[in-house]
């Protein structure tokens, strides 16, 4: 490696870069497109990574690198033209395991009608586990547009998903303060 | 199942594609860092030049009697400040003259990496004049070159060179230009870089065999000299269409996954290109 910064750039990625491409799944629904997404989070760290004093807040900046990449990459008529190589065996390789992909692909569809900011609103509050506080800081919005978005994108979630799930039909609990 | 993670963990609940290795990771962002760097090489470049070209006009405009100097045109991808250009060496070289390649080839291998030379073409002596342009679609003639299989952690890629005779004048102008060069892959990212005053034509793509494929290749007067790095090497399929009576079968060659990362950067391999060492009559 050489440097040592590139040690810790690729610690970094062996320790979060799973983390981060499940988050970007949720937010695309793709993996090649999440593996893409990942990437550009990553090479943006490895730039900015001699700049960055607190390694502690690492994951917090990550996320904010890896939505506003998520919140461009959907903006540009030519996303995906830079996705990753054609006929990469690793990506293309594995097929989905058809016990319960009926229902999985409901939830994927449901979660992929939200508009992108609720559904990123969502995904990080509740599977990430965010703050309010923290959803707003990766946003870059107030904490009450956090709020109000959390509660519009529950509701389209229940809306569209109908009978499907009943049991998302209870109210929601998960996230904190 | 009452909340929005147990929702999300049903939607990961499938066995997700491999991640990509960390190195892998770590050799896209450094490509991508160069990219960016040599982009703000060039706006800086061009700013200046605009700079002086401001300044320039200003100064003609201040003395009417004078005709304006001519401006060489800057091509978009060059981002070196052109130097006047040099008389173009012919595409001329002994077989021998592989040695001296050979020798350039290894030396520019990074330390830390493994190296072993294949495919020597011999001790020939002769240099044969240049020939007469040959057919858009015949053969290019190989007249020296060098083969270097370069390995690291358990992977290997190939470095080599090759001077190569087609009988047609060097190119002009935008070495970049749609059909400027056989070497020129359609699916490749071109850029010119100038080394020593030489413009190099520098061809960077991806193949799924042979990983970043980035193609240096300086024109001769007749020809040209190529300097190749592959990231990998693809995978050798024997000839099988043999007569029935042959005796020694092709051997299978074990292939041996890409280098974790490409081992040259584009600059290093268009330097190569242009080190007039490498040709036999610079």
């Amino acid at each position: 490696m050489g440097h040592g910064y590139e040690d810790e750039f690729c610690t970094y990625y062996a320790a979060r870069g799973g983390m981060l491409r499940n988050t970007a799944y949720l937010l695309c629904g793709d993996w090649h497109l999440a593996e893409d997404l990942t990437q550009t989070t990553f090479t943006k760290l490895y730039q900015a990574w001699r700049r960055i004093e607190r390694h502690d807040v690492l994951d917090q900046y990550a996320r904010r690198v890896l939505l506003r990449a998520f919140l461009d990459e959907r903006r540009r008529p030519w996303r995906r033209e830079h996705a990753t190589v054609p006929g990469s065996p690793e990506l293309d390789g594995t097929a989905w395991d058809d016990s319960g992909i009926g229902e999985r692909m409901v939830v994927r569809t449901a979660l992929m009608r939200l508009p992108k900011r609720l559904r990123a609103v969502l995904v990080l509050r509740f599977w990430a586990d965010l703050s309010i506080d923290q959803v707003a800081d990766i946003l870059g919005c107030p904490t009450g547009t956090v709020k109000s978005q959390t509660s519009r994108g529950l509701d389209m979630l229940r809306d569209v998903l109908g009978t499907e799930l009943v049991d998302l039909q209870r109210p929601t609990r998960g996230g904190h303060r | 199942m009452n909340d929005v993670k147990e929702l999300c963990d049903r939607m990961l609940d499938v066995p997700a594609p491999p991640r990509r290795d960390s190195a892998v990771v770590l050799a896209i962002a450094r490509r991508s860092t160069r990219r960016r760097n040599q982009v703000r090489v060039l706006g800086s470049g061009l700013a200046v030049a605009a700079t002086v070209a401001a300044a320039a006009a200003l100064l003609q405009s201040a003395r009417p009697g004078l005709a304006p100097a001519p401006v060489a045109p800057i091509a978009a991808d060059t981002w070196v400040v052109q130097a006047p250009p040099r008389p173009v060496p012919p595409a001329q070289a002994a077989a021998v003259h592989s040695k001296r390649m050979e020798q350039l080839l290894l030396a520019a291998v990074p330390r830390g990496y493994g190296k072993r030379l294949e495919h020597g073409l011999g001790d020939e002596t002769t240099v044969y004049p240049p020939t007469a342009e040959r057919p858009p679609d015949g053969p290019v003639g190989l007249l020296a070159g060098g083969f270097v299989i370069v390995s690291a952690d358990g992977g290997e890629g190939q470095l080599w060179a090759m001077i190569t005779n087609n009988g047609k004048p060097a190119p002009t102008g935008d070495l970049c230009a749609p059909g400027q060069s056989e070497w020129l892959r359609p699916t490749g990212t071109c850029m010119v870089i100038v080394v020593d005053g030489v413009p190099i034509q520098v061809v960077t793509s991806w193949d799924a065999e042979r990983g970043q494929e980035i193609t240096a290749t300086r024109f001769l007067r007749g020809g040209a000299l190529s300097v190749i790095s592959w990231q990998g090497i693809p995978v050798y399929e024997p000839d099988t269409r043999l007569p029935a009576d042959a005796r020694k079968k092709p051997g299978q060659v074990a292939h041996k996954p890409m280098l974790p990362a490409p081992m040259l950067t584009t600059e290093q391999v268009a330097a190569l290109a242009g080190n007039p060492a490498m040709l036999q009559f610079p």
